[in-house]
């Protein structure tokens, strides 16, 4: 049912119900997928690493700690394969990232498809753990409390690095042409 | 000009608390007094409100076609299994039921809670040990009835891939650890979690006698 507990899900997966868990991925597929793709600004490579990630949740489903919260587990486990893969990357790969457009309109002002671009593009040119707080705080929602469990840090050092990311995203935007009022 | 030094830590707590929604009352007469005094505060918050709504306007992709088929597809056959001592507490919760399926090793299963009001009094004297096993149908269960903890562990299922079954109350954390052995016993142990100690050890078999 929709209104099954994630923890309800776990514990009939480890029962022996298949269902049970594919139930868990149509529930988290669309978000692993975009945090990987946020991350990795590849499709390909966000499907990879959703597939890596409900086989590692899998496999390790007995490992679960029922007391923390499901998803912030799946969640970790996604933006760290989103880290190897990024590892696993020719160094040079990074420096390849080509902004898209990041001229206006005719009439001056940016369309939604090249400010959607011109942000991707901004993402990729933060470092990984500042790439890591913003997907996490929006594009996962999560709460500065579910950043600080996944991230395994300090709620203060998850605020101040989401703030400083989002200046630099900012800074980021505005060199790209696109200047806020 | 520019946001003071010394304030702009506060500064920028205070835009991103309002960008995240969690700005309290006396913090949104601070921010307002801020933005009326300070047109480059006003510059600064317009400036991370605006990426922060570009970022969350972006759209959200929809998974590529066949992945969820691929993730289903490419899972192992057998079910998840514990490793170690995973222990799931009980917490405080007075009434619990857990549900697992596993093929050997050291486990614990996930637990399902119901609550309930546990009247603590009317529970008996701990018992230290304890076994009853009845493999003449294909359950085995051992009943539990400590000051701590009440109720029944049950083995049941087919004897190569057996599910345990709990039905306890609990007034205090415990952990029921289960270790499967050679022949197909399943040893149980119901553990104070607060202490460490074994309140209760028992062995269950399925399917022929014990």
């Amino acid at each position: 049912m929709n209104d099954e507990s994630d923890s309800a899900l776990v514990r009939r997966t480890c029962s022996g119900e298949p269902r049970a868990f594919e139930a868990l991925v149509r529930r988290h597929e669309k978000t692993v997928f975009n945090a990987a793709l946020r991350m990795l600004h590849d499709r390909e490579e966000a499907r990879d690493v959703s597939q890596t990630v409900f086989l590692k949740v899998y496999e390790h489903l007995g490992e679960y700690d029922p007391s923390h919260k499901f998803y912030s587990w799946i969640y970790r486990i996604a933006l760290n394969e989103s880290i190897k893969s990024l590892q696993r990357r020719k160094p040079t790969a990074a420096l390849d990232f080509e902004t898209p457009d990041g001229t206006p309109g005719p009439e001056g002002v940016f369309d939604q498809r090249q400010l959607s671009d011109g942000m991707a593009a901004a993402i990729m040119s933060l470092r990984t753990e500042y790439r890591a707080v913003i997907v996490l705080r929006h594009f996962m929602d999560c709460s500065y409390e579910d950043m600080a469990a996944i991230l395994e840090l300090p709620e203060k050092t998850v605020k101040s690095r989401l703030f400083s990311a989002r200046q630099l995203l900012k800074t980021a935007m505005e060199t790209r042409g696109w200047a806020s009022e | 000009m520019g946001v003071g030094m010394t304030g702009q830590d506060t500064t920028l707590e205070l835009i991103n608390a309002e960008i995240d929604g969690v700005l309290t009352g006396a913090q949104r007469a601070e921010l307002n007094r801020l933005l009326l005094a300070d047109p480059s505060v006003r510059a600064l918050r317009d400036g991370l409100m605006q990426t922060c709504r570009a970022l969350d306007e972006m759209p959200r992709a929809e998974i590529p076609a066949g992945l969820h088929e691929a993730i289903v597809s490419g899972l192992p056959v057998a079910a998840p299994k514990s490793h170690g001592l995973n222990r799931a507490a009980f917490t405080s919760r007075p009434l619990l039921r857990y549900a697992a399926a596993f093929g050997g090793g050291l486990l614990v299963s996930a637990l399902a809670f119901q609550f309930g009001k546990l009247d603590s009094t009317e529970f008996g004297a701990g018992q230290l040990a304890g076994t009853i096993a009845d493999a003449t149908h294909a359950e085995a269960r051992m009943i539990v009835n400590l000051d701590q903890v009440r109720g029944s562990i049950t083995l049941t299922g087919a004897a190569d891939s057996p599910q345990v079954v709990t039905s306890l109350k609990s007034s205090q954390p415990v952990s029921i650890v289960t270790r499967l052995h050679e022949g197909g016993w399943v040893e149980v142990q119901v553990v104070d979690d607060t202490t460490e100690k074994v309140l209760q050890r028992g062995n269950l078999r399925i399917g022929s006698g014990h």
